[in-house]
């Protein structure tokens, strides 16, 4: 391969990758957006989503359905399970402590984030989970770069469901509602809006977007592993603070430009600094801009 | 008399609005110079220009001949220009002493090593601040309260600890941002006769205030804004009379009165 | 039974259902069709006997929640302690401390050794997050300074221990100064993002910077400590270091809690333009509770590399940050008593959870969470932090 191809087939992979991170940003960005919490365990309900997939998917096979048709009912059941988690975080865990500050919350997403990964580690082991089919490694070449079926269908399905959610949130009544209780929480419920159902509803689409990610990382690269969680949900939260937390066309630009960034650096500056990218990206980003590409300052009334 | 704190071409823009647009002001030092205008037409934003919270746009701030707009909050403080806050901003959990005490902070020296080994004379540091404390909340008729929590203390109480706590500071120019706010008469009268023994240390004073009686009765000078414009400015008689005044505060309602 | 208590019933019946039922879903695939109807049954239990309760003796759960939340009993009485018996207290505890050391077993004072650098750990970080209230997440990177610097020093060039002590501190301060130059001003969440972020990029540098550390496989052979040909062999020459170490940050932090220091740092934290516009320096002040805790972590770092005899990046990773944070939040933030209390409970977790220790971090997890719920303060407030968060939750 050429240079100039080897560049491209970066951008691709890289592409892919940025894909997922733009998934699993828009939880994080949403749940921000909305409620000031910086939810860490978040990567861990990625990690749920993958793993839920995996045994679905194993138990689907077992009981005779087809691979085809497994994967996107795995992928559903990956979905519902992940979001009930996210429901229930929010609604055992982060719900009481809506009025106590920064730091409580912030310490109960901490302890979420253990609790989550130590009861995968607890139930399922320090190995790799392996997803029970293999998908195949076919794909097409356009032009000096090689685009395999499977990414075109990661790229595909979170195109969909980002664009899907972008039409929810601007043309939907409900999604109006959490546009406005994102501005103003007390107002939103003085005009009837129902406050607790639209933040429980934030952390269930936010945690269901997430395990599609978590699913379709599974399916790319076979197999997932307890501590997956932890990388991916901070350069997640990188993406999203890279876009302007609280902001999901952000979230999304956030996530891809990250993982381009992360391909191109992984190919060039070699694999070992890779994760140190999201990290050096995240600190720049906060201290030259906090607010990120498509976030707004907001100055504090005195 | 020179003027002690001069206010010069000052313009602050937010993203399309203009709240203070060319404002000229010249405080001089000993005098008590009220900025009274309706609701919204940028007396806060000057203030927070002149104490720093806000970089002005355009135009600057001299205080004794020295820039100081454009620098940050504290150093303007240790300059000798202290506010008080339009919606009282004291340290909630701490005793009206202590509050007082905090704002000792920039006329004492005491640091980390100072702190660690306690030499004698941080102790006397700590026993002067203390005392100043003291003398500064018997001055404003709080000595009772000293050990009360700031947020505790009855309203009219807060205002004047937050007097206290900014007299601490050993200002040249002392900012009060509406401190008759939400007051009964009988404790706007006791802020008036506390304003002007303010004056009578020494202190000039700079005040925005809603209240005519008490910017009619203690001010020096008085000058008016509306929609971030300086309208007026002169003695207290002057600007009572001044139609462009009456027109800023009763609106269209008197001229289509008088049609 | 009126209608309306019916209706209040029915609908907790009917929400304990629902979640019964959701705890099955949720647990199920990762336990197994048994025991994840052992949880669900569990959980219907446990809703049963709280509707229950609230049914028979209402208001009692408010109650119980509010003595949790508000017994600041202990705190409150030592704080009415007269003078001479504040000072007398820790003294008297410390030599108490001091003596025990001459009988307990050598397995016993290595548990207490390291319980007693994780204490050194959360009273330096108790300054920047307790004492000036701003939320550090990647704080044992300052531990990773103050190591490396014995580590490397230590073995390449044979520089004494006691020297590296103050160096590997100073160093770290020098680090953080470093660090909170650019970030010190930013909001608090950012600032605690901003801090992981520096504390997992140490990290990876150490982990890859074969050349200057040795990468992955860390450093071994460091020199223990020495002084006038005795060295350091025993836990229990380790234990009585760390015993100076901690009465020292102890007897510091209380300093600096009762001067005009630790007072510009309380007005910080309760109002930050407030404290700024009575000339309080606030970024300066930031930098230097910052700089103090960064000092103190390395020094912790030094005599853990010290003790350890190797170093390898592994041992400074984010959840030790979390772990010395949560100490801190265990304790009581900006109490020193509680902050200590904090460390040893925490510390000596891995030994009271010897026969289950995969469990350890899993009952970890779930205290903290627990603790927030009912005790956000901590088990051992200091009355003032106690009256802010009092502050802050009234309306």
């Amino acid at each position: 391969m050429t240079s100039g191809s080897a560049f491209l087939q970066q951008i691709v992979n890289g592409l892919t990758v940025g894909a997922v991170y733009a998934l699993i940003a828009l939880g994080y960005t949403m749940v921000y957006g909305i409620i000031e919490l910086i939810n860490f365990a978040h990567g861990e309900i990625y990690m749920l989503g993958a793993y839920f997939g995996t045994i679905a998917a194993g138990a689907l096979l077992v009981a005779g359905v087809p691979a085809a048709a497994a994967l996107p009912l795995a992928l559903v059941a990956a979905a519902a399970l992940t979001g009930l988690y996210g429901l229930s975080a929010e609604r055992i865990a982060y719900r009481p402590l809506r009025k106590a500050g920064r730091l409580a919350p912030l310490i109960t997403a901490l302890g979420l984030s253990i609790f989550f990964q130590q009861l995968v580690l607890l139930t399922q082991g320090a190995k790799d989970k392996v997803f029970p089919f293999a998908i195949t490694s076919a794909g097409i070449a356009l032009g000096p770069v090689r685009v395999a079926y499977i990414q075109i269908v990661i790229l595909a399905v979170a195109a969909a469901l980002m664009v899907g959610l972008q039409t929810f949130i601007q043309r939907t009544s409900v999604g109006r509602a959490m546009r406005c209780t994102a501005q103003d929480p007390l107002m939103a419920s003085l005009v009837g809006v129902p406050v607790n159902r639209i933040i429980a509803l934030t952390f269930v689409l936010g945690s269901s977007l997430a395990a599609v990610a978590g699913v379709l990382v599974v399916v790319y690269y076979g197999k997932v592993n307890y501590l997956a969680g932890y990388t991916a949900g901070l350069k997640a939260f990188t993406a999203a603070v890279l876009g302007g937390i609280g902001n999901i066309p952000g979230a999304m630009l956030g996530g891809i430009f990250l993982g381009v960034v992360e391909g191109l650096a992984a190919g060039y500056i070699g694999g070992e600094y890779k994760d140190v990218v999201a990290f050096v990206i995240l600190v720049l980003v906060l201290i030259v801009r906090p607010q990120g590409l498509l976030g707004v300052r907001v100055p504090d009334k005195v | 008399m020179s003027a002690l704190l001069s206010i010069a071409g000052l313009t602050m823009r937010f993203e399309g609005l203009t709240a203070v647009d060319r404002m000229d002001l010249a405080v001089e030092e000993g005098r008590i110079v009220s900025l009274i205008g309706p609701n919204g037409a940028g007396k806060t934003t000057l203030f927070n220009c002149v104490t720093g919270h806000y970089a002005p746009t355009a135009g600057d701030v001299h205080l004794s001949g020295d820039l100081i707009s454009g620098l940050q909050p504290h150093t303007i403080a240790r300059r000798g220009v202290v506010r008080t806050f339009q919606n009282i901003r004291l340290f909630p959990a701490m005793s009206a002493l202590e509050n007082v005490m905090v704002g000792r902070h920039c006329r004492t020296r005491a640091g980390v090593f100072d702190a660690l080994l306690g030499t004698p004379a941080v102790r006397r540091e700590e026993r002067e601040i203390r005392e100043r404390a003291l003398a500064l909340l018997e001055f404003t008729g709080l000595s009772a309260q000293c050990d009360q929590q700031a947020r505790n203390l009855p309203y009219g109480a807060q205002r004047r600890l937050e007097i206290a706590r900014a007299l601490a500071a050993e200002p040249k120019v002392l900012c009060l941002d509406e401190p008759a706010a939400g007051m009964n008469p009988r404790e706007t009268a006791d802020l008036m006769a506390l304003i002007g023994k303010i004056r009578d240390l020494g202190v000039t004073v700079f005040l925005i205030e809603h209240h005519m009686n008490l910017v009619m009765a203690i001010s020096d000078r008085v000058a008016v804004m509306d929609h971030g414009v300086k309208i007026a400015e002169g003695t207290p008689e002057q600007v009572q009379r001044d139609p462009k005044v009456v027109a800023a505060y009763l609106g269209e309602e008197e001229h289509r009165a008088r049609a | 039974m009126s209608g309306a208590a019916r209706q209040v019933l029915r609908s907790a019946w009917a929400k304990a259902a629902g979640w019964t039922a959701a705890f099955y879903v949720m647990t199920l695939p990762l336990l197994g069709a048994a025991r994840a109807l052992w949880i669900a049954l569990g959980v219907a239990a446990l809703q049963a006997v709280l509707i229950s309760l609230d049914h028979l003796t209402p208001g009692a759960r408010q109650r119980f929640r509010r003595v949790v939340a508000g017994g600041g009993v202990l705190a409150g009485r030592l704080g009415r302690m007269p003078g001479w018996l504040r000072t007398a207290l820790p003294l008297v505890l410390l030599t108490a401390v001091a003596a025990s050391g001459l009988g307990l077993g050598p397995y016993t004072l290595d548990v207490a050794t390291n319980a007693g650098i994780y204490v050194l750990l959360a009273l330096g970080l108790n300054v920047v997050v307790g004492q000036a209230g701003l939320l550090v997440l990647g704080f044992i990177a300052f531990s990773a300074v103050g190591a490396y610097t014995y580590g490397i020093l230590g073995t390449q060039f044979h520089l004494s221990f006691w020297l590296a002590l103050p160096l590997g501190g100073l160093l770290a301060a020098c680090f953080g100064l470093l660090l909170g130059l650019p970030t010190l001003r930013l909001r608090g969440d950012y600032l605690a993002i901003v801090t992981l972020g520096f504390g997992e990029i140490t990290r990876i540098t150490l982990n890859n910077w074969n050349s200057l550390t040795h990468g992955p496989n860390g450093i071994l052979g460091i020199p223990p400590p020495s002084l006038f040909g005795f060295t350091f062999s025993q836990p229990r020459h380790y234990f009585y270091l760390v015993l100076a170490l901690v009465a020292l940050a102890a007897f510091c932090s209380r300093r600096l809690e009762r001067s005009r220091l630790g007072r510009a740092w309380v007005a910080m934290r309760e109002d930050e333009t407030a404290a700024e516009s009575m000339g309080v320096p606030t970024l300066r002040l930031k930098l230097l509770a910052f700089m103090i805790a960064a000092f103190w972590g390395g020094v912790a770092g030094v005599v853990f590399a010290s003790k350890q005899l190797f170093i390898s990046p592994e041992s400074f990773n984010f959840l030790e940050s979390v772990m010395v944070l949560c100490m801190v939040v265990l304790g009581g933030m900006g109490s020193v008593p509680g902050v200590i209390l904090g460390a040893v409970l925490l510390a000596f977790l891995p030994e009271v959870l010897r026969g289950v220790a995969e469990y350890r971090l899993i009952v970890f997890a779930v205290a903290m969470i627990l603790l927030m719920q009912y005790r956000p303060q901590g088990l051992w407030p200091s009355s003032r932090r106690f009256e802010e968060s009092a502050a802050e939750t009234s309306p």
